[in-house]
């Protein structure tokens, strides 16, 4: 999923003249200082990690002199989130609070609608708000083309006591986001808090934002996205590049598969035989012998696994090509050529005589059946035959 | 009667130049589908493989009758090539092609729901009726014509539990794959009407995953609407949970998405939903 950072989903609202706060992402304390010299102090230290939660955890602070900027700074980017070190923060004006606000809204998928969830009552944990009083979070529908206008919203909002410009800029940052959901392609736009200020200004002070990764071609720039490196392993990436999937796992078998499907039920089965994948690569429909081997690669990197599993059931995809690519990967790769790490293969389905044939005559058998199969790999990390 | 589809079915195949395309329309007419042409746009009038080719679906349309068009397009050209052939006029449209971006899907999923349009996918493997026709790529190797239909939102978990059947001597009434991608055509509950209905098919088959609640509305759609035997299998029991798409996500989903969850909303229904896939013939005997 198309997580963004707090900066990038800022960037985009600025776009559609959501207001925010001045702020300046910065790499170290030295720039920290710096920016917060332009800003003027007191100061937000907040880390662009894609986990939420960060208050809680540490990883926002208000900074009220020069020298609590640096330690805050020196603090945060020494600790980690999501299993990699803090890289960049984001210093930003502290705003002078009144009241806190939430916004969400996905899309519905069953009734082709934009859901926009809101509560005056926001900064706190809005799930357990949900749970607790529902009745303090109203539900907006708009329907999948309508262009939405601040006025829309009026008397939903009204109906809550809001009341003139606060009640405006409410209601066109809403419009503003259920626009954007299409015009940019998001799956999630959340502003938890929008804050009203004591001089009643209403300011985006956070940004949660998932886009679709299918439309990125719709928006070249999302390439450049610190999100994008950060999202990713260095597996992962790999994996991204050459048109895979890959999840990492944590168990002990590798499992290479032609459709997450047919993954997640191999995952299942592993489970009833008492073995857990060590990590999961989707070669997907129509898979080549370049996409093959280069999953076999990038699943070989990992020092943990101890056995492979390839369960392949081509539809569009062909069994002759995948055999080509397994033959390929194990005349290339010291590990599976020696044995080391045991290669358990099974093939059905399109082109499925050709690809066996193939594996036949490179030494390698495959079998037809799922369930032995899967039996085999789970003995074989085991160090059984 | 069939579901869907029989082998009268006059079948188009838009971007059959395409290296998927091309190799699908040959099998598709080597089962026994009647895929009457293709589409792509600046070689019409040409031939392939014995395909006459022709620049729009209308144009195919008009001269081959055609009422079916299945879709291999790359994902950016998707949204046009369904748009086309709704307007059209065509009355099942499937859609293969995997990663189109959702507002596409919901653009096109409001437009068939206009038209009264049957769409399949997409991001699906396609449909097939065994003895008969298929539309997409399901393997037909696997298929055996009976009175089993199945429907699922996986593709390659779809043709392991068909081998499964067919290798124990369960043949199909029809098979439907209908994608796994939260915005899509038909979905479970329109495929379980259909099977109702369908006096060919005596068992139903329900394959679905984690994420979204359509399992739980068909569990619900099935204790109303469906009396004959239903047996479930759902993937992702293992799966680590995912992150959640935000709060109004969660909030909007509560406890459904999770396989323990639609795996209690169908039992809670008398649906049996099997543990390995290899259990699936043993509980429809």
């Amino acid at each position: 999923m198309g997580l963004i950072l707090e900066y990038e989903g800022k960037s985009l609202f600025g776009k559609y003249k959501i207001p925010l706060i001045n702020s300046l992402l910065v790499k170290n304390a030295e720039e920290a200082k710096e920016a917060s010299t332009k800003l003027g102090l007191p100061v937000a230290v907040k880390a662009q990690v894609l986990s939420g939660g960060r208050g809680k955890r540490g990883l926002i602070k208000i900074a009220k002199t020069p020298e609590e900027v640096i330690q805050h700074s020196i603090d945060i980017l020494s600790m980690e989130s999501d299993g990699r070190p803090v890289t960049h923060l984001l210093i930003e004006e502290a705003a002078d609070i009144k009241q806190e606000i939430f916004i969400s809204m996905v899309f519905d998928s069953s009734t082709l609608e934009t859901l926009v969830l809101f509560s005056l009552e926001g900064g706190v944990n809005i799930e357990d708000l949900a749970k607790e009083r529902p009745e303090a979070i109203d539900r907006f529908r708009v329907p999948f083309g309508k262009v939405s206008y601040g006025f829309d919203f009026f008397p939903a909002l009204a109906a809550r006591g809001l009341t003139g410009s606060v009640k405006i800029h409410i209601a066109n940052i809403i419009a503003a986001l259920v626009n954007m959901m299409i015009k940019e392609d998001l799956q999630l736009a959340e502003i938890n808090p929008l804050v009203i200020t004591n001089d009643d200004k209403v300011i985006a002070l956070d940004a949660r934002v998932i886009v679709d990764d299918n439309a990125k071609y719709r928006h070249p720039e999302r390439k450049e996205y610190l999100s994008e490196i950060l999202r990713y392993t260095a597996a992962e990436k790999d994996a991204k590049e050459n048109d895979l999937s890959y999840v990492d796992l944590g168990g002990e078998i590798g499992m290479l598969s032609v459709g997450a499907g047919l993954g997640m039920a191999t995952a299942d089965l592993l489970a009833v035989f008492g073995g857990y994948p060590r990590n999961f690569l989707d070669v997907g429909g129509g898979a080549d012998q370049v996409r093959v081997e280069n999953a076999l690669r990038i699943m070989l990197m990992d020092e943990g696994l101890k056995s492979i599993l390839i369960n392949a059931f081509g539809g569009i995809t062909r069994l002759d090509d995948i055999a080509k690519g397994i033959i390929a990967a194990r005349d290339k790769f010291d590990k599976l050529r020696t044995g080391e790490i045991p290669l358990i293969i099974r093939l059905m389905g399109t082109n499925q005589k050709e690809g066996v044939e193939l594996l036949k005559e490179a030494g390698l058998i495959a079998y037809e059946e799922m369930e032995p199969a899967i039996e085999k790999a789970v003995l074989a990390a085991k160090g059984g035959n | 009667m069939a579901v869907l589809l029989d082998k009268d079915t006059k079948v188009i195949v838009q971007g059959i130049t395409g290296y998927q395309g091309q190799f699908h329309a040959n099998l598709m007419r080597d089962y026994g589908t009647k895929v009457v042409g293709g589409v792509r746009p600046g070689k019409g009038g040409q031939e392939i493989d014995g395909f006459p080719i022709f620049d729009s679906v209308k144009e195919a349309m008009d001269a081959t009758g055609a009422t079916a068009s299945v879709v291999f397009v790359p994902a950016r050209f998707v949204r046009l090539a369904a748009i086309e052939a709704i307007s059209a006029g065509i009355k099942l449209l499937v859609i293969i092609t995997e990663g189109v971006p959702v507002t596409d899907t919901m653009e096109i999923v409001k437009l068939v729901n206009e038209k009264g349009i049957d769409l399949i996918g997409p991001n699906c493997p396609g449909l097939i009726t065994p003895g008969q026709a298929k539309i997409g790529i399901i393997p037909a190797s696997i298929v055996m014509p009976g009175n089993v239909a199945i429907v699922s939102k996986s593709g390659t978990l779809t043709y392991e539990v068909i081998d499964q059947l067919t290798r124990a001597g369960m043949g199909q009434s029809s098979c439907v794959g209908i994608g796994g991608d939260p915005v899509k055509g038909i979905n479970f509950i329109e495929c379980l009407r259909y099977f109702q209905d369908d006096p060919a098919t005596e068992k139903i088959v329900m394959i679905g995953e984690i994420g979204g609640d359509a399992e739980e509305k068909a569990a619900e759609f099935i204790s109303q609407h469906v009396t004959k035997p239903v047996v479930a299998f759902i993937a992702g029991k293992t799966a680590k949970e995912g992150k959640t798409m935000g709060h109004a996500g969660a909030i909007v989903m509560g406890n459904t998405g999770t396989a323990k969850g639609k795996i209690e909303a169908l039992e809670k229904v008398n649906v049996r939903v099997a543990e390995k896939i290899s259990e699936i013939p043993k509980f429809l005997k």
